[in-house]
């Protein structure tokens, strides 16, 4: 992987020119289907991108200053490790990628719910801290079916380099690990039927409340690269044809990544929120459940 | 410069978050405010958000006529949202009591403890004056505000 | 599952949602701002009498009447309106404006009373329908003393008084005498 092919990835495709509007496109996505599923109107097309400039343009309220730096930088932590998950996901598997770079991706999708916990705890609002808990609790709960598949993945590859897992993992073992990251994307996201961690209306905005302004526009952008980055994923692991022409699998990416935001909001309007101690049973029964039998698929079906 | 003016003079216009905070309301003014968010009135169509905290919000609505309980919590919430801001009186009560007038429990009206911009009279205001009245706020958000 | 059927077709409807700034027709007898005729206003100050919220305040002077109202503090439960014996209040069948400034909204009115037609001094005013409701037929004569202020009219009723019991005791004598 040449300096400048890295580059390309981080600030191009799929990193931060791509990243952003279609991380503002997914936020849209998701309020807009949720509006027309529930009959209502709902925003036009442009609101994250006004929300996050507005936000931006507020003036910050005053706090202590170790606070102060506590709260900005762990936004901006949040954002940074997004995209860096971001370009490394395979896109064009030919482009590059390095051996071990699963798990970096691995800890850099960590990033943003571990900023998540710490930002609730920092904020020392009671209603942040208690969304910075269940955000660990939930943590702990998804990552074991997350990971879970991954390794499964990474095992029937019989390598770390996510370019020849996507496209040389058997598909008896892909379906199970699909199934099972696409059971943790809901968590991962804060949506419903697991938004728990956020739960507005219960706990306002969970680790986020006592956010404002700025830091908050970046908490909302990483949101939404969030959604990139998880979608995105799902999507590389999900269309492996490795000889298909690089504009076809930009393309076919982008569409299964949307699509996924379709589903999920869907899903999302559809169902009501669990409570955390159900939320945690679903991931550590069926999502545990279909890592394991990935796994074993993959150690016993060579 | 002026682009980037105009830009977040039409953001500030285009997203306006609220926070909605009962001083003493009979929660007549608050059932008609949740009413906005049905699909009938549906104010997400301007990007309006209910926000549950008042670090995220640029308008603040009171309803109630200020109690001698909730001044504290009024002016603590006032301080926390960050500007530029606008205050909203909801209803007769914030605007004047109402027929809570004279009572030793009331501290109010809203307008002897924040500076308001925008009244909605109503007992309760009926969802489109609301919205109404949060239109001709969002103007005087886009303006900056009153901070 | 309800639920999915629910969702399923309200996406295949249209949304429900009124376009802003389109708005609904509000029903009919919706009570908004109160207002007051002052033609038919006869200054008896029952609306501030029974206003709760102390909105509407009626204070009399010698020659006219200060009616004030502001709908900052109006609670619009139409009690006024109800209550009202000439049918002067009415209210408005929309809601009413937003405004800036505390007290915006608020309006007087000034009930000038009418000058008596024979001392010129202000006469109380009267209403046309309550006449209708005291009294089924009005005579001339009646309609003419209505006009007056409180002194002349008494003075007129004096006079038929004595008019009329002089003249009965007149016939009387005479019929005496014959």
């Amino acid at each position: 992987m040449t300096v400048g092919r890295a580059l390309f990835q981080l600030l191009v495709f799929p990193g931060l020119l791509y990243a952003v509007p279609v991380a503002w496109l997914m936020l849209w996505m998701e309020r807009k289907l949720t509006a027309r599923l529930q009959g209502r109107i709902g925003p036009p097309f442009y609101q994250p991108f006004f929300d996050f400039v507005k936000l931006l343009a507020k003036r910050p309220l005053p706090r202590p200053p170790l606070q102060a730096l506590a709260m900005s930088a762990l936004p901006v932590l949040a954002v940074a490790g997004t995209l860096g998950a971001l370009a490394l996901l395979p896109v064009f598997p030919h482009s590059g990628g390095f051996t071990g770079d699963l798990v970096l991706l691995v800890a850099l999708l960590e990033i943003p719910p571990l900023c998540a916990v710490l930002a609730g705890f920092v904020s020392r609002s009671i209603y942040g801290e208690l969304g910075a808990t269940r955000e660990a609790v939930l943590s702990i709960a998804y990552s074991l079916p997350f990971l879970a598949a991954l390794v499964a993945l990474a095992a029937a590859a019989n390598s770390l380099s996510l370019s020849v897992i996507s496209q040389q993992a058997m598909w008896q073992v892909r379906l199970p690990a699909l199934l099972a990251l696409a059971l943790c994307l809901p968590v991962k996201l804060r949506v419903n039927p697991f938004s728990v961690a956020n739960a507005e209306q219960e706990i306002y905005a969970g680790a986020t409340t006592e956010f404002e302004g700025p830091r908050l526009a970046l908490w909302e952008l990483a949101h939404g690269l969030e959604w990139v980055a998880l979608t995105g994923l799902w999507a590389v692991l999900a269309f492996p044809a490795a000889n298909a022409a690089w504009p076809l699998r930009a393309v076919v990416f982008v569409a299964i990544s949307l699509a996924l935001v379709l589903v999920l909001a869907a899903v999302a309007a559809a169902t009501a929120r669990l409570k955390l101690a159900q939320a945690a049973r679903v991931y550590w029964l069926w999502g545990s459940a279909l890592g394991v039998l990935a796994m074993v698929v993959a150690v016993v079906w060579p | 410069m002026r682009l980037i003016d105009s830009l977040v003079r039409t953001s500030r216009r285009r997203s306006p978050w609220l926070f909605h905070l009962n001083a003493g309301s009979c929660n007549g003014c608050d059932i008609e405010l949740v009413a906005c968010l049905t699909p009938r009135y549906d104010v997400e169509q301007l990007g309006i958000r209910l926000e549950g905290s008042p670090r995220h919000a640029d308008i603040i609505v009171v309803s109630g006529p200020v109690t001698r309980t909730t001044r504290a919590a009024l002016e603590t919430v006032y301080a926390q949202v960050p500007d530029p801001k606008v205050v909203v009186a909801l209803g007769s009560c914030p605007a004047s009591c109402n027929v809570f007038a004279g009572s030793p429990t009331v501290e109010g009206p809203l307008d002897r403890i924040l500076p308001v911009d925008v009244y909605v009279p109503g007992c309760p205001p009926r969802p489109d004056a609301i919205i109404a009245g949060i239109a001709e706020a969002i103007a005087l958000l886009a303006e900056g505000g009153h901070a | 599952m309800n639920i999915l059927g629910l969702i399923s077709r309200n996406f295949r409807r249209d949304p429900a949602t009124y376009r802003y700034p389109e708005r609904h027709v509000p029903a009919t007898r919706f009570r908004g701002i109160v207002r007051n005729d002052t033609a038919k206003c006869i200054a008896c100050g029952i609306c501030d009498h029974v206003c709760v919220s102390g909105a509407i305040v009626v204070v009399g002077h010698d020659d006219h009447c200060d009616w004030s109202y502001d709908p900052g503090r109006c609670t619009f439960c139409g009690r006024c309106v109800d209550l009202c014996p000439g049918e002067a209040l009415s209210q408005d069948g929309d809601r009413a404006p937003t405004y800036a400034r505390s007290g915006d909204l608020a309006q007087g009115e000034q009930i000038t009373y009418p000058a008596c037609p024979e001392c010129g001094l202000p006469a109380r005013p009267y209403n046309e329908r309550l006449l209708m409701i005291a009294h089924d037929d009005i005579s001339p004569e009646f309609r003419e003393r209505i006009k007056l202020c409180e002194r002349c009219r008494r003075r007129r009723s004096q006079t038929v008084l004595t008019k009329g019991l002089g003249g009965a005791a007149d016939t009387e004598r005479n019929a005496d005498g014959a």
